[in-house]
Formats: C-alpha cells, sequence, structure tokens
C-alpha cells in the first residue's frame, strides 16, 4: 500500500510511516483513517488551535487513478468553528499530486516558530521560510510559490489572510477555485504558521487488479455519459439547482426566513449560461465536467472573471442577503477565493447580521456605518473584506455567526446554525429528510455527509427499486417525516464509503450514478482486498466510520440536545411558497434515526452497536469519560 | 381561463421561449394542456413525452404551483385559472454541447 | 502524416488523456509519465498538447546518439539507444518531448503503436482527434 508522511512543524521534522494494513482494512481511506487518527491521538476538550491539533490531508484509494468523479481530497482535524469533529472535501489536482508524490496520507502537527510553507518532492520534505508569501491571498501564493521552484504545475494548497487571522471559517484553497470550504480548517493551518503545502510528484499509482479494475472504468464513464442529471451538471453546473428550488419555495432567502426569492431568475442557470458563461473546467480526470467559468460584461462589476460560483455561494452570497445581482455574487465568491474564506459561512454570518440590522438589533454606527439592508451587496462585500482582514466589526462575525451573537449579547435565535456551524442551502420546512441530515451531521449543518434528494426530485420509478414500492408516494413527498429518517441513514452509510475513496458527492446524487455495490467492486480491484468487494462488509466499515465519528463528538460532550434545529425551522411556518405553512417535525426522525443507528436515547451509540464493530476501546473511552454507563 | 407555463433548460432552448401561455376550460387536467401544447409547439411534447408510452420521460419533472405533479394526481391533476406549470428537464436532450460537433 | 489534433476550444483541462496516456504504456496512473499534457492558465486556458509528428523533427536532428527517426509518417524513438540526455526535450518547439520520470529515457507521442490512441478515446470533452492535418485543412475551407 502507501505511505503516510508525518510532519512535525515544532520541532520541523518529518517521518514517513507505512500505512499501517489494520487501517486500511478496517477503515478504507479518507475519512476512515481520519476517523481512527483523530480519535486516537487528539485529547477531548483540546484547543483546536493549539499545537496539538493534528491537521490531515487524506487521498482514498482511487485518487489518482482513472475511475471518474474520483479527483478529489480531503483535510480533517477538530474544527476551531464548532469544537467537534472538522472534515472537508475538495476538487481541482492537490490530492492526485499527494498520491504521486507517494503519500497517501499527510498528517501535521505542532506550531511552527514562523511562517511556514512546506514543500513536498516525491521524497524530499521541506519546511521552509513563508517569507514574502504571509500575507497573500491564495492565487498570489500559489503563483509565487511556483514562480520560487520554477515550476508551474506544482500543486499548492495554501489560505490567505483569513486563515492568517483564525477567522474561524477560513478555509483551504486549491486549483484557484478549489475548496476545502467548511469548518475553519484554514484556520487550523494558520494557528500552526503553515502558509501553504506544496506537491510536486513524479511517481506512478498502481492498482490492484489492472483488468477488473479497467472493466470498472470504462463502465463508470458511460453511466456518467448516459446519467441524465451529470449530462445538465456538464452544461451548467450546480447552479442548476436554482431554479428548481426556487419553484418548489426550498431557496433560502434572507437568513432563511423562507423559500422564496422573487428574483432568482436574475442567479439562474439558464440566466448564467446565456450572459454570463466564459468555459468550462473539471476536476482531475471527472468526466462530469461541471466546473464553470463566468465572466461579468457590464455594470459595476464589469471584467471580473471567475470559477464558480456553485449553487451553495449562490444562495450564501446571493438569495440568502436578499442580493439579487449576479456580478456581486461572482465577486464576493472571487473575494471569499482569494482571501480564503467558506463562502458559505461568510455569507451565513452576513445574513444574521443583516436580520439583526433589519430589527434594529444593531446600529448602523455599530456596523462601521454601513446600511445592511437586505440586497445591499456593497456592504456585503465591504463585511467580507473586514471579516478577512479581522477590521471593524469583521472581528467580530469572524467568530462564526454563534459566537458572534454570544459576544454581541443579541441576535442569539436568528442565528442560522446547528452545532455552530452555518445552515447550507436547503430548507427541512420543504424539504423533509434535509431537515434530519442538518441536525444529525457529524460535523454541524452540513449537508453532504447524507443529502437526499428523493424527497425533492421524487423520480418514484428509481425510489420505488431501491426503496421498495411499498415506500410510495411518502418517500418522495418533502412534507412528511416518513421514510425519511432510514433514506438518510443508507445515504449517511454510502456516504461514509464515498468520503473514504474520495469520491464526489455527484457520484451518487439521485438518480444515483453509483451506488455501495459499485464502491464495492471498485474499491476491491483497485486495493486487492477481497473483503471490499462484500456489500455486508461495506455496510460494516460505513457503520464504524460513522460511529466513530459520532464518538468523537460524544467525547466532545454532544448529545441529542445538539441534534437540533434552529427555531426558524421547527417553530416558524414556512411563510410563502407551495411550503406555506410547513415546519420541520424533527423529533419523530430524530428517534427513528437513533434506532436504525443502535444509539441510545441520547444519541450516544451504545455498547452493544459500538462492539459489534469492533470497537471496544471506543466503549472503554466513553465509559472512563462517563459518556456511557 | 388561462394558465402559464415556464419551460427550463434544454425545452427553454428548443422551444425559444421560457414562458407560454394557454387558455383553458372548465376541466383541464396536465393531460389535456399538454395536449394543447403539442399543437403550440410540438418540439416541447417531443422532448418530454416518451411516443411510444404517451408518458413522460424519465426523470421529467411538471410543478404545478411548484409541487410535483405525482404528489398530487399524476397526469389527472385539475388545473384551475392561473396556475403555473413547470417543466424541468433533467436529461439535456441526449447530446451535450461537446458532443455537437 | 497523421497527428494527435486538438479541435475546437472546449479542453476543460481535466488531464484524463495524460493518466490514460501513461496508464497505456505504463499500467500504472501518472500525469507526468504521460505523453500528452494540457497547459493551464488563469483564467481561461487549458490547451492540449502533444507531438506534432515534425517532418524535419528537431529533436531528431539534435539525438547525438541516433536515437530518433522518422518511420511511416511516425516520429519515433528507440529507448534502447536513447542515452536520456534530454537534448531533444529542448529542441523540440512545442515541449512535447519529455523524459519518463521514473526510466529518464526520452518519451512521446507514439499513437498508440497503431491502435485506437487512448486520449482521443478518453477525452470527456471529445476535443482530440487522430487526424491528418490536410484534412483539417479541408474541414477549415469547408466551414467558410
Amino acid at each position: 500500500m502507501g505511505q503516510v508522511l508525518r510532519v512535525d512543524l515544532t520541532k520541523e521534522k518529518s517521518a514517513v510511516e507505512q500505512l499501517p494494513h489494520e487501517l486500511v482494512l478496517n477503515y478504507l481511506g479518507g475519512t476512515g483513517f481520519a476517523a481512527r487518527i483523530l480519535f486516537n491521538e487528539l485529547k477531548p476538550g483540546m484547543d483546536p488551535l493549539s499545537p496539538e491539533n493534528r491537521l490531515i490531508f487524506a487521498t482514498g484509494p482511487l485518487t489518482g487513478t482513472l475511475w471518474t468523479t474520483a479527483g478529489r481530497w480531503a483535510a480533517f482535524a477538530k474544527s476551531p468553528l464548532t469544537g467537534i469533529w472538522g472534515e472537508s472535501h475538495s476538487g481541482g489536482f492537490f490530492g492526485p499530486e499527494l498520491k504521486y508524490a507517494g503519500y497517501d496520507m499527510l498528517v501535521l502537527h505542532g506550531r511552527a516558530k514562523r511562517p511556514v510553507y512546506l514543500w513536498v518532492d516525491d521524497g524530499t520534505v521541506e519546511i521552509l521560510p513563508a517569507k514574502g508569501l504571509w500575507g497573500r491571498n491564495t492565487a498570489e501564493t500559489t503563483n509565487l510559490i511556483r514562480e520560487q521552484h520554477g515550476d508551474r504545475e506544482i500543486e499548492v494548497a495554501s489560505i490567505g489572510q483569513a486563515g492568517e487571522r483564525f477567522v474561524r471559517f477560513a478555509c483551504i484553497m486549491n486549483d484557484y477555485q478549489d475548496t476545502l470550504g467548511r469548518v475553519g480548517l484554514g484556520a487550523v493551518m494558520g494557528s500552526k504558521n503553515l502558509k501553504a503545502v506544496a506537491v510536486r510528484g513524479s511517481q506512478a499509482v498502481k492498482v490492484a487488479d489492472d483488468d477488473k479494475f479497467m472493466e470498472l472504468v470504462e463502465d463508470a464513464h458511460e453511466r456518467v455519459l448516459k446519467q441524465p442529471q451529470a449530462q445538465q451538471m456538464t452544461k451548467y453546473g450546480t447552479p442548476l439547482l436554482v431554479a428548481y428550488k426556487s419553484k418548489i419555495g426550498e431557496l433560502p432567502t434572507r437568513n432563511h426566513q423562507t423559500g422564496v426569492f422573487a428574483n432568482s431568475d436574475k442567479l439562474d442557470a439558464d440566466t448564467i449560461r446565456a450572459k454570463y458563461y466564459a468555459k468550462t473546467r473539471s476536476c482531475f480526470a471527472c468526466r462530469i465536467m461541471c466546473k464553470k467559468v463566468n465572466r461579468i460584461p457590464e455594470g459595476k462589476y464589469k471584467g471580473t472573471i471567475s470559477g464558480g460560483p456553485e449553487y451553495e455561494s449562490i444562495y450564501s452570497l446571493g438569495t440568502n442577503c436578499g442580493v439579487d445581482d449576479f456580478g456581486a455574487v461572482l465577486r464576493a465568491n472571487q473575494l471569499c477565493n482569494l482571501y480564503g474564506l467558506d463562502s458559505i459561512s461568510a455569507g451565513c454570518v452576513i445574513a444574521w447580521l443583516m436580520e439583526c440590522y433589519e430589527r434594529g438589533l444593531v446600529t448602523r454606527k455599530q456596523c462601521d456605518g454601513l446600511n445592511l439592508k437586505w440586497g445591499n451587496h456593497d456592504a456585503m462585500m465591504a463585511l467580507i473584506e473586514k471579516i478577512a482582514m479581522r477590521e471593524g466589526i469583521g472581528d467580530l462575525l469572524a467568530k462564526g455567526s454563534y459566537y458572534a451573537a454570544k459576544s454581541l449579547g443579541k441576535g442569539a435565535d436568528l442565528v442560522m446554525h446547528v452545532k455552530k456551524l452555518e445552515i447550507s442551502g436547503q430548507d427541512g420546512r420543504t424539504h423533509r429528510s434535509v431537515a434530519l441530515t442538518h441536525a444529525i451531521s457529524v460535523r454541524g449543518a452540513d449537508h453532504l455527509r447524507s443529502l437526499v434528494t428523493v424527497d425533492q426530485l421524487g423520480y418514484e420509478d428509481t425510489a420505488a427499486k431501491r426503496y421498495g414500492k411499498d415506500k410510495l408516494p411518502e418517500i418522495c413527498d418533502p412534507y412528511t417525516e416518513k421514510y425519511k429518517a432510514m433514506v438518510v441513514k443508507d445515504a449517511e452509510d454510502t456516504f461514509a464509503i464515498r468520503d473514504s475513496l474520495i469520491v464526489c458527492w455527484y457520484s451518487c446524487g439521485w438518480p444515483p450514478i453509483f451506488w455501495m455495490p459499485d464502491f464495492a467492486a471498485v474499491a476491491s480491484a483497485a486495493t486487492g482486498i477481497k473483503e471490499f468487494g462484500r456489500l455486508k462488509e461495506m455496510y460494516r466499515i460505513a457503520q464504524r466510520i460513522c460511529n466513530l465519528r459520532r464518538a468523537f463528538n460524544v467525547r466532545e460532550r454532544l448529545d441529542k440536545r445538539h441534534d437540533s434545529l434552529p427555531k426558524r425551522f421547527t417553530h416558524e411556518p414556512m411563510p410563502d411558497g407551495p411550503g406555506k405553512g410547513q415546519v420541520a417535525n424533527l423529533e419523530l426522525m430524530l428517534r427513528e434515526y437513533y434506532e436504525l443507528r443502535g444509539w441510545n436515547r441520547r444519541g450516544i451509540p451504545t455498547k452493544r452497536t459500538l462492539t459489534e464493530l469492533g470497537l471496544l476501546d471506543v466503549v472503554r473511552e466513553l465509559k472512563r469519560l462517563g459518556r456511557m454507563r | 381561463m388561462e394558465v402559464v407555463i415556464k419551460l427550463h433548460g434544454d425545452i427553454r432552448e428548443k422551444a425559444g421561449t421560457d414562458t407560454v401561455k394557454l387558455p383553458i376550460n372548465e376541466n383541464e387536467t396536465v393531460d389535456t394542456l399538454l395536449i394543447r401544447l403539442s399543437k403550440r409547439h410540438p418540439v416541447v411534447i417531443e422532448a418530454i413525452l416518451d411516443p411510444t408510452t404517451g408518458e413522460l420521460k424519465p426523470y421529467f419533472n411538471i410543478l404545478l404551483n411548484g409541487r410535483r405533479i405525482q404528489q398530487l394526481r399524476g397526469i389527472h391533476t385539475k388545473l384551475k385559472d392561473r396556475d403555473e406549470i413547470a417543466i424541468f428537464p433533467p436529461v439535456a436532450g441526449g447530446l451535450t454541447d461537446f458532443e455537437k460537433r | 502524416m497523421a497527428r494527435i489534433v486538438y479541435v475546437g476550444k472546449g479542453c476543460t483541462g481535466c488531464k484524463t488523456c495524460s493518466v490514460a496516456c501513461a496508464y497505456a504504456h505504463d499500467r500504472a496512473f501518472s500525469v507526468k509519465a504521460g505523453r500528452i499534457w494540457v497547459v493551464k492558465e488563469e483564467p481561461l486556458t487549458d490547451v492540449p498538447v502533444t507531438c506534432y509528428q515534425c517532418v524535419r523533427p528537431p529533436c531528431k536532428d539534435v539525438c547525438p546518439v541516433g536515437a530518433i527517426r522518422r518511420v511511416d509518417d511516425l516520429v519515433v524513438v528507440n529507448e534502447s539507444i536513447c542515452i536520456g540526455c534530454g537534448a531533444c526535450v529542448e529542441a523540440c518547439p512545442f515541449g512535447a518531448m519529455t523524459l519518463h520520470p521514473s526510466r529518464g529515457l526520452a518519451i512521446k507521442c507514439d499513437l498508440c503503436g497503431g491502435k485506437e490512441p487512448q486520449c482521443v478515446k478518453v477525452c470527456p470533452a471529445k476535443v482530440l482527434k487522430l487526424q491528418v492535418p490536410a484534412v483539417v485543412a479541408q474541414e477549415k475551407r469547408a466551414r467558410k
């Protein structure tokens, strides 16, 4: 198998370890590896910005190969925004390069005495001074490192000014428009005085069963060609969600007050493609080719050319702030990329402050003289810069909306978060399964670890085939809780494997191009590990990963109380649209979900469940800490 | 009495418009409306209905005032004055731009 | 005189061509061991580059040991003669010659030995073609 590069930034030393076979067998890769390492090596209650935090850059068995949608990688740490499990995935080309350099994983800990960047060139590992880099944005950093080493193809993962200042939702960027966006991993890097990781790899990735693997590769390519949603994605990218969600009343607007945005057509895929489209791009070896570069031809933001925005940015920097100017959304997204900020959290934090302002909870003076009425994109732009540089009110917002409200002493009930992570672009009132997803996801209000759209898009035939005819019509109904726990749990398991192989969310959307049987087959062919080919074993690994991640959080004192939703979703009926009057009944779904997971009523994994999955050490640990009787 | 039909994606491109307004009768349903639509914009109907079965092609969605018709009465769902029907394609008409060469 | 031709402007920079090429020759996945590469520039440039199979190849001219010949309209490197000096890499005006990242010897596009070129087969954007430049010119004239 592969190697793990361990870097101690305090001692400025590195060491290469063999990837333990046990780790691969029991955890597969990516999020699986990280779950085990972070549970083992981090102490509960540790400050995420302390040198003790681990920052793991991980790949999976498919990274760097030709299997499609596998051009991704991920990073893990204890999150400085939430204080719990932190995980974020990115596209681009960094992951394969790390593999080509000979490493399945990079584990960083400690803190350098002065700003540095890590240079990994196959077997050469150097910690170099970040002179001339510190203080630069992520694009400049990438360009400068490539210049310094005289190689324009070096892959660089870097933080911008936001990460340097420990903005709690600072991100890590690679390849100019790809991002490890959420949960503030950029701040973790900043706290280690680490400006960037630059990688160059000249080696090759081999798989165990070439013939079988390439057969699956060809099949995978064919399937993407034929899959209807993939074809739409190639043409429009993720913005294709805007029009549909607008119609069904699930386009979060003005701090999630409602799901209907008046001028959504100014921000939808048809408009974007007609007016602003410049180019299509792709992640490493991916057949879907969903990335877009857009250009603003006129108006205030004329001349802006940037990759993106993805749907989530159109929501967070657009509809959720009441902004309907596409130029503003593109420019704001670009600023987030350059400064290294999570565009979702940044937009949400701004939306929260806007609502506070509109309700008179904060004065204009408190907001540095900015007029924070809904839709004021000048103000939004100014706030993004202030947040990144931690200036003025930006310093308050940089804590994240949960702590900003606490510091302010106002607006706590207007913070749209779960476990202190700002909520992504879905609304559980008009898309019931996502209410559960947001509430239980391991890193907080995350949509990616278990988002299902069967109750958003429908496709009754596919639903019947996958879940059984008897589940219709409720399973496709966005306004009922029935069967949603089952779907979410099943997705969470499948996605745990997806996030260990490391493959894109769009590989298993709806209708899914691939599902567990496909992942089992390709994992087995890639690694030569026969057990991976057995579905039962794959599900076991998936549940092991989900339980271990949950245990990490339980160890940080999380339980049912934190598997909650803002009152806006559970008590404020949807005010507009086809879903008018709807609220999310979380309790029903939560109980069912816990049962399906084998957790007790407080949301704690039971001794039986953990033992069955071979997690006896977790039982001991949770008992020792009094989290389990 | 009339309804508004909103077209999205490739269907919009094919029809050359994003909105079609059609007059309707007392007892109009989705399927009788589609018949009307086929007379005005045959290209749209070709794009969304399977010619052999007369059914909606797989993965297409027709929304009535934001609700999928499968959640209502399917193609027998009754229509009323000023209803909005939105037609969404998941299939990009078979060929992506790259293959149209 | 056929070669791999980049048709149009639709390259998305995915590098599937590089990886498929490397795999076809080495049974291992890599970008640097491929014989076709994508040049990427921000914000809007992705262009695949590979050997033009020149009639008067500069690489052949500079090779000190005669490892490069032109055989049936194809410029070929004889690895058993090649000494890995890299003169050909510097001489190629397109940057289409490289030294294999681990073997160190010169490698270049060999049109997959007469079989279906893998890069053409796998390109998701379908922007690569095995074509004779004269035919490309003909098509352009027809379009005009």
